[in-house]
């Protein structure tokens, strides 16, 4: 005979929010069909039977509390296929980040609170100084003067920019040189853009822990940034998360700013169709395939905010050489295996697990190079190259287009 | 400023849908170059489809017989039957329908076959017998080994919750006296085992040094085998390759068994027209639903994506309803109001009372009266108010949303809706041709 024991109020809390929220995510539909399951990559991780149909019956049979205490909600990478496959319309990943979010925040595992927390305070996860990443950039910019043999001028604060960019902070911190490809294509490209000093970072790990707070705060933060400004057009970075935490967060929030969001995919689309780039294919050798960000592409698509599926594909046309799909793809491409905040969780065997179907689908189609229009997802596609001692490796979208980008003498 | 622009996209066809109601639609909108988009929520009932395309496989239903001539049946069904689907659409609409998709299909990846004037049969997961109509090469080859009775050896997957070789051949074995059942470990092909599901097993079998290794550790237990049936899980779009690879390897003819969910089957299928679509333009949107659909200002019609910031806006000039049944969420049983169409609101008038709808006999007789109730319509597929007017200029609906049929029972449930996916969107072009461009004629 179990003893009942009586609920906390933290648990109360959760069993409420959870029942409420699988009935509003459709729950009551879920036939038990188990496309979702199947269509994860995860599920049998160390037969633990992350099966969101468990969720669903947690929620509804009463226990819904004990679904916060599950690692496996750390081990999905809340890439959204089982949303996406429910032939009747449930939110599965919806459920999974709502439980996080009540987790206790000193409890949730790994770096990925802690990660928001610096975003918080000192406007950046990477904790760069406001000198360093001045720093950072005029260096880089110096760098780009070397290769164009022309004044590099970083249009830092620019008031009344056509757009205002965000910057992945794994770029100054990891990737320099990167900033130079970034620099070189908005030159190229002849918009007038702009560089904020402070609340630049293109990432919002918040939304991983559905710390609401830390979210809302961090994107007021950056539209405040961007209204000061006078920006247009807030032109995001090559960070699905980012992209989606920020257009959702919005929408969460009810914030509504005086600018647009667009991905950069779409606007790099938008200007090679308007001629505003000479490129050279060729200048990319070897073969290509792309990796389509969940956030960016499946996510989006479900929220209803422009995906970078088509546009991406668009820009591959018109810098690589040879180009081939991996199968499945758009919509339906696997994760990286570095979503929802795991390269952060340290879960690293369950995100192994997870990559599996990404690696075979990457040697499956036979390239040499996976495009990843998302630094979370390079890192993660990167991590299982090493991992699975694959020969291909990851490379970003910028790197591509500044590469393929001719300059006139 | 909204952060989105709440953009209004015009198009000649919005279709609302990607089962194979919307599917068919959206293809006939292609050949006639119309400017589409296609808007869909969910992926619908076609993932657990077996991929087998029934057309009519039993009538009069009460009979429960198997007809082998499904167009005899059809025309059958079409004199006594004035507000089937079919009848509708009527036996040349349906012929061209389903005459279109066979050549489409034939000359797919996916390599289906049919017989002019026969249903075919294949055997299920259950151990049960089933016709068909157009099968994809991986169950035409299904059918044969069922049809031929030589012997044939079927293969389950230790760990593989939703086969048993064993079942099948318990059921089938007093018509198929050499069909045999055998169970295999995959974990010990992989370095890492993985929990068998059917899309990561289709991974695998996708790689050809898999399936060398698959084929050694069968080829002991073959005997005398000529058909091998696997669970259908063999590969995705790649599945031809696989069966005909490991049909070589081992000697036998290899044939997928279909699977109730989720159906790999049913789901190349949508991923083989989706791309098809798409590539011949088809503005594809899916994973979020249409909330409204209404006249719009300037004429047409207009259609609401719902998105989380704004809902985006949609013109057409025609709009194709092809939201399914209650799976679907074309339909909708709502305590307070009875069944309703989900997307008009429209109230399906049940011409019989709740209390008739329960029956002494178990899964008996002529079939439950729910699955009758679909939208009325007429014969353009308008679908139609009360006061038998059009509830929406410019509107068509198709598939199984429609009311008057029974696909479970009659074996009939792809055929209806290629058929009324095609003739919604012939109907859109007669009337364009007449001038006619949706709600401002
Ligand atoms: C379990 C099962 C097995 C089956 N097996 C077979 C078989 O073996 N052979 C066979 O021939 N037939 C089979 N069928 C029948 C058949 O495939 C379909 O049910 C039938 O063709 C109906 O298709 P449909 O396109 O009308 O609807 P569905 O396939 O249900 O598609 C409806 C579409 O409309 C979308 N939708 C609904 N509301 C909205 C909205 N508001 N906004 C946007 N989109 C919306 C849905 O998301 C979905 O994309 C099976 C059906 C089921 C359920």
């Amino acid at each position: 005979m179990s003893s009942k024991k009586p609920l906390t109020p933290e648990q109360h809390h959760a069993r409420e929010t959870l029942r409420r929220l699988v009935y509003e995510a459709g729950g009551d539909r879920c036939l038990s069909c188990g496309a979702c399951v199947d269509g994860c990559p995860i599920a049998d991780w160390n037969d633990e039977r992350l099966d969101p149909r468990r969720l669903v019956r947690l929620v509804q049979n009463g226990v819904g509390e004990t679904v916060a205490d599950q690692d496996w909600i750390w081990h999905c990478t809340n890439c959204g296929r089982c949303s996406w496959n429910c032939p009747v319309g449930i939110d599965l990943s919806m459920i999974i980040a709502t439980a996080r979010g009540l987790v206790p925040r000193g409890d949730s595992p790994g770096n990925i609170q802690r990660t928001a927390d610096l975003h918080r305070a000192v406007h950046n996860n990477m904790q760069i100084s406001p000198e360093d990443w001045i720093d950072t950039v005029e260096w880089m910019a110096e760098e780009l003067e070397g290769e164009l043999g022309e004044k590099v001028e970083i249009p830092f604060d620019k008031q009344d920019a056509e757009l205002v960019v965000t910057i992945n902070s794994k770029l100054p911190q990891y990737y320099p040189m990167d900033l130079q490809d970034v620099f070189k294509i908005f030159r190229a490209a002849g918009v007038s853009w702009s560089l904020p000093r402070d609340w630049w970072e293109g990432t919002n790990y918040a939304m991983f822990t559905n710390d609401l707070d830390t979210w809302e705060y961090t994107l007021r933060q950056q539209v405040q940034k961007v209204e000061q400004l006078r920006g247009k057009v807030l032109a995001y970075t090559e960070c699905g998360h980012g992209y989606f935490a920020t257009l959702s967060g919005y929408e969460r929030f009810g914030i509504e700013p005086g600018f647009e969001v667009i991905h950069v995919v779409n606007l790099y689309a938008k200007w090679i169709r308007e001629g505003r780039f000479k490129l050279d294919p060729s200048r990319n050798p070897g073969s290509y395939t792309l990796h389509d960000p969940c956030n960016a592409v499946r996510k989006a698509a479900m929220a209803g905010y422009p995906s970078i599926a088509h546009d991406a594909r668009y820009v591959m046309e018109h810098v690589v050489q040879s180009y081939v799909e991996m199968t499945p793809n758009r919509e339906q491409n696997y994760c990286c295996s570095g979503g929802g905040g795991a390269l952060l969780a340290g879960f690293k065997h369950a995100r192994n697990h997870y990559g599996r179907s990404k690696v075979d689908q990457v040697d499956r189609c036979e390239a040499q190079f996976v495009c990843t229009p998302c630094v979370n997802c390079f890192d993660g596609i990167g991590n299982l190259a090493s991992e699975y001692d694959r020969p291909w490796r990851p490379i970003h979208m910028w790197k591509l287009l500044a590469r393929a980008i001719v300059l006139d003498e | 400023m909204t952060p989105m622009n709440r953009s209004s996209r015009s198009y000649d066809v919005a279709v609302i849908g990607c089962g194979l109601a919307g599917l068919s639609a959206a293809r006939q909108c292609v050949a006639h170059g119309l400017r589409t988009v296609l808007l869909a929520h969910t992926p619908g009932s076609l993932p657990y489809t077996s991929g087998a395309l029934d057309l009519l496989g039993v009538y009069p239903t009460e009979t429960k017989r198997f007809r082998s001539n499904p167009w005899e049946a059809l025309s059958e069904l079409i004199d006594r039957e004035p507000t089937h689907p079919y009848a509708r659409v009527g036996l040349r609409g349906v012929r061209a329908a389903i005459h279109d998709l066979e050549e489409y299909l034939a000359d797919s990846p996916l390599q289906y076959r049919h017989r002019p004037n026969e249903n075919m049969a294949i055997i299920t997961a259950a151990g049960t017998v089933k016709p068909s109509y157009m099968l994809p090469g991986s169950l035409a080859s299904n059918s044969l080994a069922f049809e031929s009775r030589r012997p044939t050896l079927i293969v389950a997957i230790e760990g593989f919750p939703n086969f048993s070789s064993e079942q099948v051949v318990d059921n089938l074995r007093d018509r198929w006296p050499g069909l045999r059942a055998t169970r295999i470990d995959l974990g010990q092909l992989q370095d890492k085992p993985r929990r068998p599901m059917a899309n990561q097993l289709a991974d695998e079998l996708e790689k050809p040094d898999f399936r060398a290794r698959l084929a050694e550790l069968l080829r002991p237990s073959l005997g005398q085998a000529k058909f091998l049936g696997f669970p259908a899980i063999l590969g995705h779009d790649g599945v031809a390759e696989v069966c005909r690879d490991l049909s070589a390897r081992l000697d036998v003819e290899v044939f997928e068994i279909p699977l109730i969910s989720p159906s790999l089957p049913g789901q190349r299928l949508q991923q083989l027209m989706e791309h098809d679509l798409r590539a011949a333009g088809v503005t594809w949107l899916q994973g979020a639903p249409v909330t409204r659909l209404e006249k719009h200002p300037d004429g047409g019609l207009q259609l609401f994506r719902k998105g989380k910031v704004a809902d985006t806006i949609y013109r057409a000039d025609h709009v194709v309803l092809a939201t399914g049944r209650f799976v679907g969420g074309g339909l909708e049983a709502r305590r307070d109001a009875g069944v309703c169409e989900t997307l008009l609101g429209v109230k399906i008038e049940a011409t019989v009372s709740r209390d008739d709808w329960h029956m002494s006999t178990f899964l008996g007789g002529p079939g439950h009266l729910i699955n009758r109730l679909g939208l009325s319509v007429d014969q353009s597929l308008r679908p139609l108010k009360p006061d038998g007017h059009p509830i929406l200029p410019g509107l068509v609906a198709a598939g199984g949303l429609l009311e008057g049929h029974d696909w479970v029972r009659e074996k009939s449930g792809a055929g209806i809706s290629v058929a009324t996916g095609y003739a919604a969107v012939h109907a859109i072009v007669s009337s364009r041709n007449k001038g006619g461009r949706g709600a401002d004629k």
